[in-house]
């Protein structure tokens, strides 16, 4: 039935990662930005909330629940007001965990899904992104070649989070022509991670150039899908996971501002009285909203079994389009302050921008 | 060990709340509501005595029909099962405390663990008068307890220092905030409390004195903040201006 | 449990209503908007279906936690896309399913409603000095005996000349601002009461729109709308209001609906010339015009979920005229630049009256004006959120 009210456990869930967020990240993200880095124990508490493996069954050491795409996108969206560099940190391992466990043989699945289900947060990545001018997800231009009951796959790969801290690695790569996953070992020879990107934005996600030099991976560690979950799919659901970013990131810029603009006088009133400010400010307001909507609409979609691909893809580039708009009111209101970095709202801008570009970050 | 939390469904702490049109109470629309943050202090510790030293961890509330959300967070964390006495208005603390009384009396629990106050009306009497009704000893803002077999100790802190009791059980402890943490429950938590359950009982059942004590006359919004900071190059002149503006010195 | 897709009932009747509105409207929308004025004598078929259903006001749901949640607001985004997409006019001039009847159904009496839920209401609110300012309005009302004396001019009158009757906003007491504010329903036939003339408009030609003039205009007593008496000192004013909480999504519904029309028959045009959107494409590969179409259709995805929520909220007895009003900026503003933007992408045929696209145009543009225009949409939006009176954001 048609309905925009969480239900009893959505809304539990969102207030507890609400207060999560509130009690660890919102106060520490702009030094965690300054230093590019995350704490492990931040980490770890939003590992223990248990999103990321609640869909996986106890054999492989989940919690045996109902997959909810609804779900994880509200818990994203509620990182992701906190920070997006940690909103893809936190719940990274599902990026390697979905598509094993819904694409898998039941022989790779028994073999990795323990090893990242588990008390510990365990990092573990995907490598989707291409550097370079023109990158499409769906025209990878890493190629694996069939090879004596081995692939050998040659690429560069870019955006890779936590390349250097995983010991295991998913990574896309068109094979005759079909898009697919590979699962690799750190250890696999020909895989090498370089230095540490320096990006515009989510200075404390570490994120690798990967380039794969004749990297053979045994055949048997291709993942193979069937018509229910494939490559496509697992887009399709990164998508919808990057535009609840997306919704996260915007929401933050515009609650800061809309508190900011009560507070800051200028000529003696605050400038929410002026409406070319208010304004702005309501323009957010209906923004973020809408980005939820189109967001939640793709996740219902999915959840209901449908086929999601129009609304996913919808969904992405109105968040892409839209989280620019927003956090860039959100540096205007502020004015000059918004240029400065004690004002999160650069840092908002800055990550935002990735919202549109960023693949197979994050996962509903 | 058997505990008892009282848990009270509050107005969000974080929304600024306004006076309704009527003067009778707080605008309720578009009201957000939580579970009292000192409950849930409460709530985490009988959890962390039942996980230490088993037992069973029962909610009590009072609240409106069908509004559990806030009584399902807490069995989220940990709680076993709860009971909810459906009322739609506000109860003043002695009727809460009488309407607790019932209840405990019908399940005779070891220890009746509460927030030290409920952050709406900030009354801060519940516990005390709910001790006296049961004639239980009482251990009020707790921030350290430890079980033994058939007492409690307590630490709590006052001006003078921290001062270490020990109550007999069966008892009413309240919490302070500093007595711990409280856990941010699991998903697979959060799904599993779905099935626990949630008795209902209605205030006739109970056939408790709930005749309030007090009456609310009227409830107006706080003045407006009048006043305007100033600052001074030199101390002479903030001297100067004490003397002669503000009159605060001669 | 949040789901956002429609419900069975709810797809069948949008289906149904587009079937309605492709063989009923479409058909004649060219030919009314080229006979301004005339009445559409297809639409008297309509006259005896049942629009708007109520409970009487004294059949109170017993069970307060239990609010009763209905779909009529739902039912009404749908329909108002879907018809509105056949042809807008025609949607505002539906016999006996005026702004007046919506009015009517949520604030009249049992009485009223009695007499005149099966007539044709028009809504009479703007005046040639208040427009969206309804505090200035000068139109006044004095009690006389068994009668209310109405005097003053009312201007942009939806159906004036096709109605039955009409609800007049009116000041019963100048001095109290809004709070002195009524609705009185106005038979057509009142002594007194003249349609000065009918406007020519750029769009919306299918339906007809009117000046009233009120001399010394005398209604019965029992015709000030929720009766005189038992309405508190706000009832007027906000009762408006409230009619505004549900009709800003319908309008925002309708935008939605004629912006559709022009995506549709855009896209009908570039699937000829063997350009068809592809989903999975990366936004570096694709060409400008597919980009332009991709953010069209997210812009008005995006408005028409705004839509449903602001109507679901009002079915579920929610307070929602800030969600009412963002649906309404947003559908407004992009209503016009989708329908604006798809006229520019099918040059020649988005200029020609051999094709509806540029009606489609000249109809979607009052919608960002009327209901209240963008700007007020934005002002009620911004007050609400910043938490501002209309003193502080003015």
């Amino acid at each position: 039935m048609l309905s925009f009210n969480m239900s009893e456990e959505q809304t539990i869930t969102r207030d507890t990662v609400a207060r999560l967020v509130k009690d660890l990240i919102i106060d520490t993200a702009h030094e965690m930005d300054e230093a590019g880095n995350i704490p492990e124990e931040y980490i770890q508490a939003a590992w223990e909330l248990g999103a990321s493996i609640a869909a996986i069954p106890e054999a492989y050491g989940g919690y045996d629940m109902d997959y909810s795409p609804m779900m994880n996108a509200i818990i994203l969206e509620e990182l992701a007001y906190g920070d997006m560099a940690f909103a893809v940190a936190a719940t990274l391992p599902s990026m390697f965990i979905f598509p094993v466990y819904e694409m898998g043989t039941e022989e790779q699945k028994k073999k990795y899904l323990p090893l990242f289900c588990k008390e510990a947060y365990t990092p573990c990545t995907c490598a989707i992104n291409e550097p370079g001018f023109g990158f499409d997800p769906h025209k990878l231009k890493t190629k694996a070649v069939k090879k004596n009951g081995s692939y050998i796959l040659n690429g560069e790969k870019c955006f890779v989070p936590l390349a250097k801290e995983s010991s295991h690695f998913l990574i896309a790569a068109s094979c005759d022509g079909e898009n697919s996953f590979f699962i690799a070992d750190a250890e696999n020879a020909g895989i090498n991670i370089k230095k540490p990107e320096r990006n515009l934005g989510l200075y404390s996600l570490k994120t690798y150039e990967v380039a794969l030099d004749n990297c053979e991976i045994p055949a048997k560690n291709r993942l193979v899908g069937n018509s229910d979950c494939n490559y496509d799919k697992i887009i399709q659901k990164s998508a919808i996971a990057m535009s609840a970013i997306g919704t996260g990131v915007s929401r933050a810029s515009y609650e800061y501002a809309r508190d900011y603009a009560k507070e800051r006088i200028q000529f003696g009133e605050p400038i929410a009285h002026k409406q070319s400010i208010a304004f702005m400010i309501a323009e957010m307001a209906y923004e973020v909203e809408a980005m939820r909507l189109m967001t939640w609409k793709a996740a219902s979609m999915l959840e209901n079994g449908k086929d999601c691909q129009r609304d996913s893809f919808l969904a992405r580039l109105y968040a892409g389009e839209m989280s620019m708009k927003v956090t860039d009111h959100g540096i205007q209101v502020l004015g000059g302050h918004g240029f400065i970095r004690e004002h999160p709202v650069e840092r908002y801008y800055r990550n935002a921008r990735g919202v549109a570009i960023l693949h197979g970050m994050a996962i509903v | 060990m058997k505990i008892i939390v009282t848990t009270k469904r509050v107005t969000d702490p974080d929304i600024k709340v306004t006076v309704n049109s009527d003067g009778t109470g707080i605008d309720l629309q578009d009201m957000t509501y939580k579970m009292n943050p000192f409950d849930e202090i409460a709530v985490e510790e009988a959890v962390r005595i039942k996980e230490n030293s088993g037992g069973e961890v029962i909610l009590l509330s009072i609240g409106p029909a069908g509004f559990q959300t806030e009584i399902r967070a807490g069995l989220a964390m940990g709680a076993d099962r709860a009971i909810q006495v459906e009322h739609d208005d506000y109860v003043e603390p002695s009727v809460a405390a009488r309407i607790f009384k019932k209840v405990i009396e019908r399940e005779s629990p070891d220890i009746v663990l509460m927030g030290k106050q409920a952050v709406d009306d900030d009354a801060g009497q519940t516990g005390q008068t709910l001790a006296f009704l049961l004639g239980w000893p009482q251990a009020c803002f707790a921030s350290e307890i430890s079980i033994n077999k058939n007492s409690a100790v307590v630490r709590r802190e006052v001006d003078k220092g921290i001062e270490t009791l020990e109550v007999s059980l069966p008892a009413v402890i309240t919490a302070d905030l500093r007595l711990n943490e409280p856990r941010y429950p699991s998903l697979p938590m959060i799904m599993k409390s779905k099935k626990k359950k949630i008795d209902t009982l209605s205030f006739s059942e109970l056939a408790a004195d709930i005749e309030p004590r007090v009456r609310y006359l009227s409830m107006e919004n706080p003045m407006e903040r009048e006043g305007s900071c100033v600052l001074f190059e030199a101390v002479d002149d903030l001297i100067n201006a004490l003397q002669t503006k503000a009159g605060a010195i001669r | 449990m949040i789901n956002l897709e429609l419900s069975e009932d709810l797809k069948q009747y949008q289906e149904d209503m587009k079937v309605f509105a492709e063989t009923v409207f479409r058909p004649i929308s060219r030919k009314y908007d080229e006979a301004e004025h005339e009445y559409p004598q297809e639409l008297e078929d309509l006259r005896g279906m049942k629009h708007f259903d109520r409970k009487k006001k004294s059949e109170k749901p017993a069970d307060k936690s239990e609010p009763t949640s209905g779909k009529a607001n739902m039912r009404g985004v749908i329909s108002s896309e879907e018809i509105a997409w056949g042809d807008p006019s025609f949607l505002i001039s539906i016999p006996n399913a005026g702004l007046g009847n919506v009015a009517l159904v949520t604030s009249g009496s049992d009485e009223q409603f009695e007499k005149y839920g099966d007539k044709w209401l028009a809504m009479a609110i703007t005046e040639p000095n208040a427009g969206s300012d309804s505090k200035a309005m000068n139109t006044t009302a004095k009690l006389d005996g068994d009668d209310w004396v109405l005097n003053g001019e009312k201007i942009f009158v939806s159906c004036a000349d096709r109605c039955d009757a009409v609800v007049v906003m009116a000041t019963t007491d100048k001095s109290a601002g809004k709070e002195g504010i009524r609705s009185f329903i106005v038979d057509k036939n009142s002594p007194g009461f003249t349609l000065e003339k009918l406007e020519k408009k750029m769009g919306l030609r299918g339906s007809d729109t009117g000046t009233f003039s009120m001399t010394d205009c005398r209604i019965p007593k029992d015709n000030v709308l929720g009766g005189f008496e038992k309405t508190n000192k706000n009832k007027g004013f906000k009762g408006t209001m409230q009619t505004f909480d549900t009709s800003r999504p319908m309008v925002a519904a309708m935008a939605i609906g004629v912006a559709r029309a022009a995506l549709d028959y855009t896209r009908e045009v570039m699937a000829e010339n063997s350009i068809i959107p592809d989903y999975k494409k990366g936004s570096i590969n694709i060409s400008s015009i597919e980009k332009d179409f991709f953010l069209m259709e997210a812009n008005l995805e995006a408005a028409r979920l705004l839509s449903w929520k602001a109507a679901w909220m009002a079915d579920n007895k929610k307070p929602n005229s800030t969600e009412a009003s963002m649906a309404k900026a947003k559908a407004g503003r992009q209503g016009v630049l989708i329908t604006q933007k798809c006229c520019e992408l099918l040059g020649p045929m988005g200029l020609s009256t051999k094709h509806l696209a540029e009606k489609w145009l000249r109809d979607v543009r009052v919608m960002d004006i009327f209901e209240g225009t963008g700007q007020i949409q934005h002002l009620i939006v911004a007050r609400n959120i910043l938490e501002l009176s209309s003193t502080q954001l003015k």
